[in-house]
C-alpha cells in the first residue's frame, strides 16, 4: 500500500467526518504523540517547554518531534510506511505524498519558512516547510533547530519547481514537507561539513566565493562523515564494481579463485620490506604478495588461479601511491608455448574492466567528475602492447638519456604514458620484455635475446599498475638464477621445491585494487581510494 | 662646388686596374672602375697602365714582409677546398642512398624494375605509423595498398577499438594483414571517433596528416617508387592526378547529393574510356583513392557503367 493513497489531501484531517483511513491514521499520530512526549520528559522537557513559550495551540502537535531510538519495537503503523528514495523523486512522482528517509543536509529558516535540503547517498532533493493552517509556527522552529547530518523522516508531498533547482540532484522535483521525525540526531558540532567536503577542486585562481576545502587528514580523521560525499559514495561503488568484475571476468575464462595464507614464514618476494608479526613463540610476517601460492597452485594442476586478498608492504614510503596495506588482485596461468597467451588474457581482463566501469558506472564516475574534474579515461581494444626496446626509443627522440639495460624511473615512465597517449590515445598498455637485470631472479630469460626477459609491466596514465612475468619452472634452473643473483637458497628452499614433482609453464601478475580506481578515475593520491588508508604514518581509524 | 679652398692631390689613384694573383677563384670588377665605366666611356685610359708597373711593385714590396703568412693561408684554403669537394661527393652519395634524382628524367622512371621502398628517417626504426580512422568511413585505401605491395612492401595492420566507439566496427575484422617476415610498414588502425581519418607518425616532432587522399600521397612518397606519382617529369600530369585526389576529399566531406554526383561525374571522365584512372597504364594511387572513397559512399553513389566495371576490376586487385 503506497502512502499517497493514505493521504489524499492532509489538510482533510482538520475536518469533521473523518474517513476510516483517516482514524487510524490519527490514531496512529496519537501515539507518535504520546512516544514523543514520553521521550520529551525523559530529556527534561525541553521541547515541552517551547510549546509554553509559543502559547497557543499547535495545529500541527503530532507530526513532528522525535522518533526516539528505534529498537524494533514491532510497530505496524509505522511498518505501513512505504519509503521512496531520494534518487527516485523524478516528475513522475510529482502531486503524489512519500515518505523519504534521509539525512539533513542543510537546513534554512527564513522567519515562517524553512528549507531543507535532504541527502540519501549522493542524491539530494529540497524540501519546503512555511508556516500555513495545517503547520504550525512550533513545527517549523523544530525543523530549524534539527542538526545537520541528522537521520530524518519526512513525509511530503512532491511537487514540480518552475524552475529547476541546480543544487541538488533532483533538479525537477521539491518535497512539501507535512511531517518530519528525527530518527538519529547528530552532534551539533561538525568536524567537517558534507558540502566543503564535496566542493568541487578548483584551480587556486578561481577564487570566487567560498573556496573551503577539507584537509586530507581531516578527511581521514572523519573518515565516516568524509565518506558520506557524494564523489566518496561514487568512488567506493566503483571500487566494488572493480573487484566485481575482475572476479567476473576471471571466472568466465575459466579462473578459480583461492584464498592464500597471509601469515608466512619467511618473505615471499625479494625487494619490498616485510612486517614482522609475533607468533606465539617465534616470529612470521605478513604475506607481501601471493605469489608463491598462486605458483604453488598451479603446480597443484589449478591451471588458471586468481585471488583477492590484503597484501602487506613494510615500506616506509610516503608517497601519493604507496600504502602499506592494500587489496592485491593477483592471477596466476599456465599456458601452452608461449607466454603471450598469459599476456593476452591480462591485457583482454583489464579491457573488459574499463568496458566495464565505461558502460555500468557512467553515472558514478561522471559524479567523481564533478568533484574532481579528470579527463575521462581512454584504452584500445585490443590493448597496445610495446617492447621495451620500442619504449626506449620514444624517450630518447623526446630527449631523455636512458641506457638499454635499465629501468624506467617513476618521471620517464610518466612521459612515456604522455608520449604513448599522444600518439596512440590509450591510458593503457603494456610494456614488454624488460631488460633481465631489473627483473627478480625467478624471471624466465627470453631465449632470443640474452638481455631481455619474457616479463612485462602494464601501465594506467603512465603509472605501473602490474609487474609480471613468465616464472622459471624449472627447479635446476631457478637455482642457477637464484645463485647469480646471489639469492640464499636455503631461504627460497620451500619455493624451490616447489617445482620439484614437475610445473606447467606458467606466468601471471597482480594488481594494486586502490591504485587501479585511482589511475582509472585520475585522482591524485590513492589514499582517495582506500575506504580506511594505511600508510606509514596512520593506522587510525 | 665651384669654389676650392684646399686642392689635395689623391692619396690612391684608383683609376688603374690592379694586378691580380694568378691563383684567384673569384674574379671581381674593381668596384670604382665600374661606377666610373657606367658614368663615362669605357676607353681605357692607356696612361694608366703605363702607371701600372709601378703599383704591382708596390704590392710586391707589402707581400715580401709577410710571405709566410700568405702561404699559410694558401694552405689552409686548399683544405677548405677539399673538405667542401669531399663533402660534395657525400652528399651526392646520400642523394643516390635517398633516391632523390636532382633531375627527374623520364628515362630514370622507365627503368623502375626497380621497385624498393625509398627510406624514411622520419618513420624511425620501428617504422610504424598510427592512422585514425571513423567507423562510417573505414580507410578501404590502405587495405588495398597492403594488398597490391604484398611484395614490394609489406605491410602490417592491426586493429585496435578505441574506448571512445561503443562497439568494434563490422568492418574491423577484414582490417587485419598479417605479414610473414619483417614488415616494412607496421599500421596500428585506431577506430576512433575522428572528423576525418589521421595519420600520426610523432607526435612530438609532426603534426597528424589528416584526410584519407593526404595519407595516400604520404605513403605514395614512402612506398614503392613505382607508385609514387609524383616522381613523374610531366608537371601537368601530375597536377592533374592531384586534381583527382582533390576530388576524392571533396567527395568525402561533400554532404548534397548534388555535389556528390557531379564529383563523381569528375570520376567518369577522369576515367573515360581506358582501363584505369587517367589513363595510367596500371592500378595507380589514384584508383585507390577513387575506390575507397567510393566503396565508402556505398550504394549512394549512382555510378555509371564504366565506373561500376573500373570499380570492379579494382575489387578484383585490391580486396
Amino acid at each position: 500500500m503506497v502512502v499517497a493513497e493514505k493521504n489524499p489531501d492532509s489538510a482533510a484531517e482538520t475536518v469533521d467526518g473523518k474517513s476510516k483511513k483517516q482514524l487510524k491514521k490519527e490514531a496512529k499520530d496519537a501515539e507518535k504523540a504520546a512516544k514523543k512526549d514520553a521521550h520529551k520528559a525523559a530529556r527534561g522537557g525541553g521541547g515541552g517547554a517551547e510549546e509554553a513559550e509559543d502559547g497557543g495551540v499547535d495545529t500541527s502537535a503530532g507530526k513532528y518531534g522525535s522518533l526516539g531510538m528505534i529498537q524494533s519495537n514491532g510497530d505496524t503503523q509505522l511498518a505501513a510506511r512505504q519509503f521512496v528514495h531520494v534518487r527516485d523523486l523524478e516528475n513522475d512522482k510529482a502531486d503524489q505524498i512519500v515518505w523519504v528517509r534521509g539525512r539533513l543536509h542543510t537546513s534554512r529558516a527564513k522567519g515562517k519558512q524553512c528549507f531543507v535540503v535532504l541527502r540519501q547517498q549522493e542524491f539530494t532533493v529540497q524540501g519546503l516547510l512555511a508556516v500555513n493552517d495545517t503547520i504550525s509556527k512550533q513545527f517549523v522552529k523544530f525543523a530549524s533547530n534539527v542538526t545537520k547530518e541528522s537521520i530524518i523522516d519526512v513525509e511530503a508531498k512532491v511537487s514540480k519547481v518552475p524552475k529547476k533547482i541546480e543544487s541538488c540532484s533532483q533538479k525537477d522535483v521539491e518535497l512539501h514537507i507535512q511531517q518530519l521525525w528525527t530518527v538519529s540526531s547528530a552532534k551539533s558540532q561538525l568536524p567537517l561539513l558534507i558540502e566543503d567536503a564535496s566542493r568541487p577542486v578548483k584551480d587556486e585562481e578561481e577564487g570566487e566565493g567560498l573556496n573551503i576545502r577539507v584537509n586530507q587528514d581531516t578527511r581521514l580523521d572523519n573518515r565516516v562523515l568524509d565518506l558520506r560525499t557524494p564523489a566518496n559514495q561514487a568512488i567506493f561503488r566503483i571500487e566494488a564494481g572493480v573487484c566485481q568484475l575482475f572476479r567476473d571476468i576471471l571466472t568466465k575464462k575459466g579462473f578459480v579463485e583461492i584464498h592464500t595464507p597471509k601469515i608466512i614464514s619467511a618473505a615471499s618476494e625479494g625487494g619490498a620490506n616485510v612486517f614482522t608479526v609475533s607468533y606465539f613463540k617465534s616470529s612470521a610476517y605478513l604475506a607481501q604478495s601471493p605469489q608463491l601460492y598462486k605458483q604453488m597452485a598451479i603446480a597443484a594442476d589449478f591451471d588458471k588461479v586468481f585471488t583477492v586478498g590484503a597484501v602487506f608492504r613494510a615500506e616506509d614510503s610516503n608517497t601519493h601511491r604507496h600504502l602499506t596495506e592494500f587489496v592485491g588482485l593477483d592471477l596466476e596461468m599456465a599456458f601452452k608455448y608461449h607466454y603471450h597467451e598469459v599476456v593476452d588474457t591480462i591485457g583482454n581482463t583489464f579491457t573488459e574492466i574499463f568496458r566495464g566501469l565505461r558502460d555500468n558506472f557512467a553515472v558514478e564516475i561522471a559524479t567523481v567528475g564533478q568533484q574532481f574534474a579528470v579527463e575521462p579515461f581512454q584504452f584500445l581494444d585490443p590493448p597496445l602492447k610495446l617492447e621495451f626496446p620500442q619504449a626506449i626509443a620514444m624517450l630518447r627522440e623526446a630527449g631523455v638519456t636512458v641506457g638499454d639495460e635499465d629501468d624506467l624511473s617513476t618521471p620517464d615512465e610518466k612521459l612515456l604514458g604522455r608520449l604513448v597517449k599522444a600518439k596512440y590515445n590509450t591510458d593503457f598498455y603494456i610494456l614488454d620484455k624488460y631488460p633481465l637485470a631489473v627483473r627478480p631472479f625467478y624471471t624466465m630469460p627470453d631465449p632470443n635475446n640474452k638481455k631481455a626477459s619474457n616479463s612485462y609491466d602494464m601501465f594506467m596514465r603512465g603509472e605501473e599498475i602490474l609487474s609480471g612475468a613468465q616464472r622459471i619452472h624449472d627447479p635446476e634452473f631457478l637455482i642457477e638464477r637464484a645463485k647469480h643473483h646471489a639469492v640464499d637458497l636455503e631461504k627460497i628452499k620451500a619455493y624451490i621445491d616447489a617445482f620439484r614433482f614437475g610445473c606447467p609453464p606458467h606466468a601471471g601478475g597482480g594488481i594494486g585494487m586502490e591504485r587501479v580506481v585511482m589511475l582509472y578515475l585520475g585522482l591524485d593520491n590513492i589514499r582517495k581510494t582506500s575506504m580506511f588508508p594505511r600508510d606509514p604514518k596512520r593506522i587510525t581509524p | 662646388m665651384s669654389v676650392c679652398m684646399f686642392k689635395l692631390r689623391p692619396i690612391v689613384n684608383h683609376d688603374e686596374p690592379l694586378p691580380v694573383p694568378s691563383h684567384n677563384m673569384y674574379t671581381m670588377k674593381p668596384v670604382q672602375e665600374a661606377a666610373r665605366t657606367q658614368g663615362q666611356d669605357k676607353a681605357p685610359s692607356s696612361a694608366a697602365t703605363v702607371r701600372l708597373a709601378d703599383i704591382s711593385g708596390r704590392v710586391q714590396e707589402l707581400i715580401q714582409g709577410s710571405k709566410g703568412d700568405m702561404a699559410a693561408l694558401e694552405g689552409r684554403q686548399e683544405d677548405i677546398l677539399k673538405k667542401l669537394s669531399k663533402l660534395r661527393i657525400d652528399i651526392e652519395e646520400l642523394r643516390a642512398i635517398l633516391r632523390q634524382p636532382s633531375q627527374v628524367t623520364a628515362s630514370s622512371l622507365s627503368t623502375s624494375s626497380n621497385v624498393k621502398c625509398p627510406p624514411c628517417p622520419e618513420l624511425g626504426e620501428s617504422r610504424d605509423i598510427v592512422v585514425y580512422a571513423s567507423p562510417k568511413n573505414p580507410p578501404y585505401s590502405l587495405l588495398g595498398l597492403a594488398r597490391v605491395w604484398r611484395a614490394s612492401c609489406p605491410i602490417q595492420i592491426s586493429n585496435h577499438t578505441h574506448s571512445s566507439v561503443k562497439e568494434a566496427p563490422s568492418a574491423a575484422l577484414t582490417f587485419v594483414n598479417e605479414v610473414t617476415g619483417v614488415p616494412n610498414l607496421k599500421i596500428i588502425l585506431i577506430w576512433k571517433e575522428v572528423p576525418e581519418t589521421e595519420l600520426v607518425i610523432n607526435p612530438i616532432r609532426h603534426i597528424a596528416v589528416r584526410g584519407e587522399t593526404n595519407i595516400l600521397r604520404f605513403l605514395s612518397r614512402v612506398g614503392p617508387t613505382d607508385y609514387a606519382y609524383e616522381a613523374n617529369s610531366n608537371l601537368s600530369q601530375v597536377a592533374l592526378l592531384d586534381e583527382v585526389l582533390d576530388n576524392c576529399q571533396r567527395l568525402a566531406r561533400s554532404k548534397t547529393v548534388k555535389e556528390k554526383q557531379a564529383i563523381v561525374r569528375t570520376f567518369n571522365a577522369s576515367l573515360g574510356k581506358s582501363e584505369w584512372m587517367c589513363g595510367q597504364p596500371k592500378l595507380s594511387i589514384i584508383d585507390t583513392a577513387v575506390w575507397s572513397v567510393l566503396k565508402q559512399q556505398g550504394p549512394s553513389a549512382a555510378l555509371t557503367q564504366t565506373l561500376t566495371k573500373w570499380m570492379e576490376r579494382c575489387d578484383s586487385m585490391l580486396l
